[in-house]
């Protein structure tokens, strides 16, 4: 048997403490857009060149059969993004304290993002990612976790754009989640 | 003032601009940019960039001609397979057979 894994996000109006997002969805895709409205299609809600995209609060979520989940490394691992274009994401989590907090996402650039995830790089020079259990939000994060379900932290990314990003679709960029399990 | 360039993975000189939105931007010679938040002081933005430098030093770079030449690399293998698994007959010939007329 096998862990089985499904990204999800958060969106709306941050709540609780520690705070999370109003609604927690199932995704099957990263679209970075104008609007933090899950249903809405990318398309529908372009990014004016020279603004930011609203961040996307993705996590991992981890069920079905497994013991342990373990070493977790998030990074931008292919194809590069063209010019005008650049990709801030969550910084490593390496203790409890580092995990990033929601906030009500928005289309300001957002500083607590430290990560260029620009360019692809190798998933072994990723940032690190915890787990833990109840959610990406709760405390009790580790680089180790045996609970079942388990979450990863907020795998946050924001796109900036300059003026100079050209018009329509930018390139399908792979973001890579990399964990063990046993 | 410098900033970290995750390409390079060195400090470098920077154009200091401002955006409609009142974001705060420094442009690297190759055009890559970051944005800073609509009304970070000098001193928040020494921070903001220190900051910048710990969590990008160290970033092993996979350029677009990397992307490529592994890209050749596993045509060339598969391609290869193929052949050892006895699958060389190219596309079109094996739609090109002769009819077959039994009497």
């Amino acid at each position: 048997m096998a862990a089985t894994f499904e990204f999800q996000r958060d969106t709306g109006t941050q709540t609780g403490t520690p705070t999370k997002g109003t609604t927690r969805s199932t995704t099957t895709d990263t679209n970075w857009k104008n609007s933090d409205t899950f249903a809405t299609a990318y398309s529908a809600a372009p990014i004016t060149a020279g603004n930011n995209s609203f961040e996307i609060w993705n996590f991992g979520h981890f069920s079905g059969t497994f013991n342990e989940i373990s070493a977790g490394l998030f990074a931008h691992t292919a194809t590069a993004f063209g010019t005008g274009l650049t990709l801030k994401g969550t910084p490593a989590c390496t203790g409890d304290g580092d995990r990033l907090l929601y906030t009500t996402p928005s289309a300001s650039a957002n500083a607590n993002l430290t990560v260029d995830m620009t360019s692809a790089i190798s998933i072994a020079s990723g940032v690190a990612v915890f787990f833990g259990a109840t959610g990406p939000e709760a405390t009790g994060k580790a680089a180790t976790m045996t609970t079942n379900p388990c979450y990863t932290n907020y795998l946050t990314t924001q796109l900036q754009t300059s003026a100079a990003a050209a018009a329509g679709d930018t390139a399908t960029v792979t973001l890579t989640l990399q964990y063990n399990e046993n | 003032m410098q900033a970290f360039n995750p390409k390079t993975q060195q400090l470098e000189d920077v154009v200091w601009s401002v955006d409609r939105d009142n974001e705060i931007v420094c442009t690297f010679a190759d055009d890559h940019f970051l944005k800073f938040p609509a009304g970070t002081t000098k001193a928040e933005l020494k921070e903001l960039l220190a900051a910048h430098k710990v969590a990008n030093k160290g970033q092993e770079i996979i350029t677009p001609e990397m992307e490529e030449k592994a890209a050749a690399q596993r045509t060339a293998a598969e391609e290869l397979t193929a052949e050892l698994n006895g699958n060389t007959m190219p596309q079109e010939d094996k739609t090109d057979v002769p009819d077959y007329h039994p009497v």
